[in-house]
């Protein structure tokens, strides 16, 4: 166990993630075979991958050095008493799940893309801060967002970007001494 | 007694003149401004604000402060009502009724309630505080850490009623949020948990881009999901605050929640968020339609808004007869005394008298203000809902990012922030709800490390020979049997009426 549990204490987070991935996608698939796992594979979905979470937890538990303190208790007693506590309270959580009396999941919305198009663009400016700064990616990002959603009128859409910019330069910059990541291109000019 | 009332009128005199007064006003707008802003905490206000004292006297320095601390605490709730987007972690509570009061046509309302819940909440913590601060101190300082664990964990038997029906889906909720507690650093062994050699992730996983994640970003995620392009305004709230009779229906809630607010926050780390949850807690068990919580009941408002500004007045109880710090507010007031040369602990009654009894005039004169920048402000402020939801959701990104950014300055912190959000979104869709993992959060820590020093102290024993610790841990199972209990028992009943009808239904049929 010890030697499993260092080994998964040792990798990196994009290998524990891409496992997430893979488990969760075969239970997706397990759910929705069965006719009573199927209307609920949702829920059942974010159960599961809470119970993986507190399951990873616990193992890598036992990879943990360190002395003991009082009673026995070790870094590792609190993590695994509420990995512990969580599979009674998942099991109940299950039953509730499937039981006739539970909502089946709520299908996606019609505006799902835009949902995932928006959280993409956010990640996708958040890591251009490094190298065209905040400012300027902020500025971008906004324009972007209110093309996404339909907004058209030209003034919106120069004046919000316009006035976010200043407003967190003269509020948070300025006043409030919170240097915002000037990025590697601005960095390189001036 | 009456000593304590002479002194309290040297305390407003002391402050009766104008720049006290302005500083004060001063303190409370920009503690308002600063709580209404994701990602400012008070703490944050007052840090930021802290350097600016030098030049002043003690005394003034403090009562601004002070001001500060009782508007950010206020200011939180106009964002958590208007946009579902707490300002401050204590305004949580606030959004779970505020924003359905908002959403419902009755954004007016619930600011009124908020504002004068806070105002009134304030003054009976800074009553109690005025009153009471020895004899609650004594009573804080028999607490051992055993007591401490067993109070957080009646803080987390609240999210057996937050859940309602599936309150199975709250209790691993509020697992999920101790795990995510675990993250980090051991806060006594200093041993690496779960960081997977990320090293932003020593520290732990920060609470407020969390709370800003799940409670905004998923928010505007989910709504964004059935958004309608042709819709280009929220409907119009109505801003009319409620005639003063209306608030005098609250009192009761009024009133406990502002003495459950001070009494919780006397307990050092505390603070305004677990009284928040604690106070909403008791009104709902307290209300004649519990099932109104959650939905859009002003005592929801009222508890989360008089129990947070009522921690004020307890935070400050420990801070100034003990020198130890109620909340992390109160910590950054410790660094305010210190550069003034002033030791924080009893000496300072004794030593500096009329600053501790200004202290005391200052927050009165705090609460008033701030009743007069409310009714004035809120107006302009809960117009962030007429904003059209292209201009509105793309900013309350932007907020977001800055905000989770602006804590730690770290890009750590704005990533935790956008997967939380995404997380969040998940978990509403699929009805899990988000604040028992904020819950859970906010007192993982707290608990581990009060877990750890109760062992430390006396051992395994002291969890169970303590008759206090042994009381707050039955009154945290009856907290959470009794409503699981009741409802099995109502359901029991609405099963054998249905059965009852079902079969006088059918005997009606029968002759047909």
């Amino acid at each position: 166990m010890t030697a499993f549990a260092k080994m998964l204490a040792s990798l990196s987070i994009w290998w524990i993630l891409l496992g997430f991935l893979i488990i969760l996608a075969a239970l997706f698939l397990a759910f929705g075979r069965g006719e009573k796992t199927r209307p609920v594979r949702g829920q059942l979905l974010v159960l599961s991958a809470i119970c993986l979470m507190a399951l990873l937890f616990f193992i890598i538990t036992f990879s943990f050095k360190g002395s003991k303190m009082a009673a026995g208790a070790t870094a590792a007693t609190m993590p695994r008493a509420w990995a512990v506590l969580l599979a009674p309270v998942a099991g109940l959580c299950a039953l509730n799940i499937l039981s006739e009396s539970n909502e089946p999941d709520a299908g996606f919305g019609p505006r799902w893309k835009m949902v995932v198009t928006v959280a993409a663009a956010i990640f996708a400016s958040v890591f251009l801060f490094k190298y065209i700064g905040y400012y300027l990616s902020s500025a971008v990002f906004l324009v972007l967002l209110m093309w996404f959603m339909e907004e058209r009128r030209p003034a919106a859409l120069i004046g919000v970007p316009v006035c976010w910019v200043l407003f967190s330069y003269f509020v948070f910059a300025k006043f409030l001494f919170i240097a915002l990541p000037a990025g590697a291109l601005f960095e390189a000019i001036f | 007694m009456v000593e304590i009332f002479q002194l309290t009128a040297v305390g407003f005199g002391e402050i009766l003149n104008g720049t006290s007064l302005l500083l004060i006003l001063i303190g409370v707008c920009v503690g308002i401004l600063g709580g209404a802003i994701p990602g400012i905490s008070p703490s944050m206000a007052v840090a930021l604000l802290l350097p600016m004292t030098y030049s002043m006297t003690p005394t003034q320095g403090i009562i601004m402060l002070m001001g500060i601390y009782i508007g950010a605490n206020y200011g939180g709730s106009i964002t958590a009502v208007a946009i579902n987007t707490p300002g401050t972690p204590s305004a949580a509570v606030t959004s779970f009724d505020g924003y359905p009061l908002a959403k419902a046509g009755r954004g007016g309302e619930a600011m009124g309630i908020s504002l004068w819940a806070s105002v009134f909440g304030g003054i009976i913590g800074a009553v109690i505080l005025m009153l009471c601060a020895v004899p609650l101190a004594k009573i804080a300082l028999k607490f051992w850490p055993s007591e401490y664990f067993a109070l957080c964990v009646l803080g987390l038997t609240t999210v057996a009623t937050l859940g309602g029906k599936e309150w199975q889906k709250s209790l691993v909720a509020v697992l999920f949020g101790l795990l995510l507690n675990m993250i980090g650093l051991d806060p006594v062994l200093g041993v690496k948990r779960f960081t997977f050699g990320i090293t932003a992730l020593y520290d732990g996983v920060a609470m407020v881009p969390v709370l800003i994640g799940l409670f905004a970003l998923g928010e505007v995620f989910a709504n964004l999901e059935y958004y309608n392009s042709s819709e280009k305004k929220f409907e119009k709230p109505v801003y009319k605050f409620p005639k003063i009779s209306y608030y005098w229906k609250l009192k009761w809630s009024i009133i406990r929640s502002g003495v459950v607010g001070c009494l919780i926050g006397v307990f050092p780390g505390a603070g305004g968020t677990i009284a928040s949850f604690l106070a909403y807690d008791v009104e709902k068990r307290m209300s004649k339609h519990p099932e109104e919580f959650g939905k859009g009941a002003p005592e929801g408002v009222v508890a989360a808004e008089a129990s947070n500004s009522g921690s004020v007045g307890g935070a400050m109880v420990p801070l100034l007869a003990l020198g130890i710090p109620g909340s992390s507010t109160a910590a950054v007031l410790i660094g305010a005394l210190m550069i003034h040369n002033l030791t924080p602990g009893p000496t300072l009654f004794t030593d500096e008298p009329d600053l501790v009894y200004a202290l005391f005039a200052s927050m009165f004169f705090a609460n008033a203000f701030m009743l007069l920048v409310g009714i004035f402000g809120s107006k302009l402020w809960v117009r962030v809902s007429d904003i059209p939801k292209t201009v509105l959701y793309p900013l309350i990104f932007a907020f977001s990012i800055l905000g989770s950014y602006s804590v730690k300055k770290s890009m750590a912190d704005v990533v935790v922030c956008l997967l939380f959000g995404v997380i969040g979104w998940i978990m509403k869709k699929y009805r899990y709800p988000a604040a028992p993992v904020v819950l859970g959060v906010v007192l993982g820590r707290l608990m581990e490390l009060n877990f750890s020093q109760a062992l430390m102290v006396g051992g395994a024993a002291s969890f169970y020979t303590r008759p206090l610790t042994v009381i707050l841990f039955a009154v945290s199972v009856a907290a959470v049997v009794y409503p699981i209990v009741s409802e099995k028992r109502a359901a029991k009943k609405n099963g054998s009426a249905v059965k009852e009808g079902n079969s006088s239904g059918r005997s009606a049929r029968l002759p047909r």
